[in-house]
């Protein structure tokens, strides 16, 4: 059963409020950084892989490629 | 003649290499996150709004619900990465390394929660933020220690080295970790001794004592969660330069 009688008491929490709400909201600031951080790690590695990966099919691209094909998008003066 | 039979199940040669390991672990994650999440949504709320108050402390008790599960995990943590330490020095095995690696900044990260959880439920119940007793000094030894291992990991630009150096550090703390279990009975504390005893029954009612099963087993499984992430970012991070991890990249997300 709900022990408090309004939301206002659930908030106050017969004046323990700040402590616990304090206390909760920490926990769950340093439970998520702690999920992000090894994502967006993760993430930063992959798509630096990927651009280099793309970045060296550019280059290999430039020798092997020496039929006169449209391959002048590549930059504008 | 008979025919020889592998010592060990195959799979724990997949868990040996790190990509078996990676690749093993893929289908796992999903699972995790999501009994993690339920877990620890239920045991909110429901310690948080459903459990009766304490008869003595009234309603701050209620930091019970994640300062214990924190705590729990804090040193059942630093088990894991001094294991994990060993192994990786006694038979070299790289994936051990980097597990050791995942587990610092998360147990460090827990030591905080379970001094920082303790701290605010210390004001209201003994009047102060924090008195230098044995239990809470101990814990702050056990934040050092996890601190120690992850600065020693950035502290050598040679990885070996620093896992073999990470790794003795660990192993040495591990001292710590009964210290802080039995320093509720040898010293004089504020702190209240242990709600759970694996040999008695709980000293709490099962009203307030199911919630903090549901929070414990939800910081069991936010732990693996968690540890495997960062192992599995460590893994791509050292392999970064190997066919399957550029493979992975071009391929779009894993």
């Amino acid at each position: 059963m709900f022990q408090f009688d309004s939301l206002s008491a659930f908030i106050a929490m017969g004046g323990h409020g700040p402590y616990i709400w304090l206390s909760y909201l920490a926990t769950a600031l340093v439970l998520l950084w702690l999920v992000a951080t090894p994502l967006l790690r993760t993430n930063r590695l992959m798509s630096a892989l990927k651009r280099q990966q793309t970045l060296q099919h550019r280059e290999s691209g430039k020798y092997q490629d020496i039929s006169p094909g449209p391959r002048t998008e590549e930059r504008s003066p | 003649m008979a025919r020889t039979r592998p010592l060990l199940p195959e799979w724990f040669h997949r868990l040996g290499s790190p990509k078996g390991f990676y690749q093993m672990t893929s289908s796992w994650m999903p699972w995790l996150a999501v009994t993690a999440a339920v877990l620890l949504l239920v045991g909110t709320v429901w310690g948080l709004g459903f459990a009766p108050q304490d008869a003595k402390q009234g309603n701050s008790f209620r930091i019970i619900y994640i300062h214990v599960p924190a705590a729990f995990l804090a040193l059942a943590g630093y088990y894991v990465m001094a294991a994990a330490g060993a192994i990786g020095l006694v038979w070299k095995m790289k994936l051990a390394h980097m597990v050791m690696k995942a587990a610092a900044p998360l147990g460090a990260a827990l030591t905080l929660i379970s001094l920082v959880t303790g701290s605010l439920w210390g004001k209201p119940t003994w009047g102060t933020y924090w008195v230098w007793d044995a239990r809470i000094t101990s814990m702050l030894v056990l934040f050092f220690l996890y601190l120690g291992v992850i600065a020693l990991h950035y502290a050598y630009t040679n990885g070996e080295a620093a896992s073999k150096a990470s790794a003795v550090l660990a192993l040495v703390g591990t001292a710590n970790i009964p210290i802080i279990y039995k320093s509720v009975d040898w010293w004089y504390t504020l702190h209240q001794p242990a709600t759970i005893k694996l040999t008695q029954a709980p000293s709490m009612h099962p009203d307030m004592f199911y919630p903090l099963l549901v929070m414990i087993a939800g910081f069991y499984c936010f732990y693996a969660l968690v540890l495997l992430l960062n192992t599995r970012s460590e893994i791509l991070h050292r392999e970064r330069r190997t066919r399957w991890v550029l493979d992975m990249a071009e391929g779009g997300r894993s």
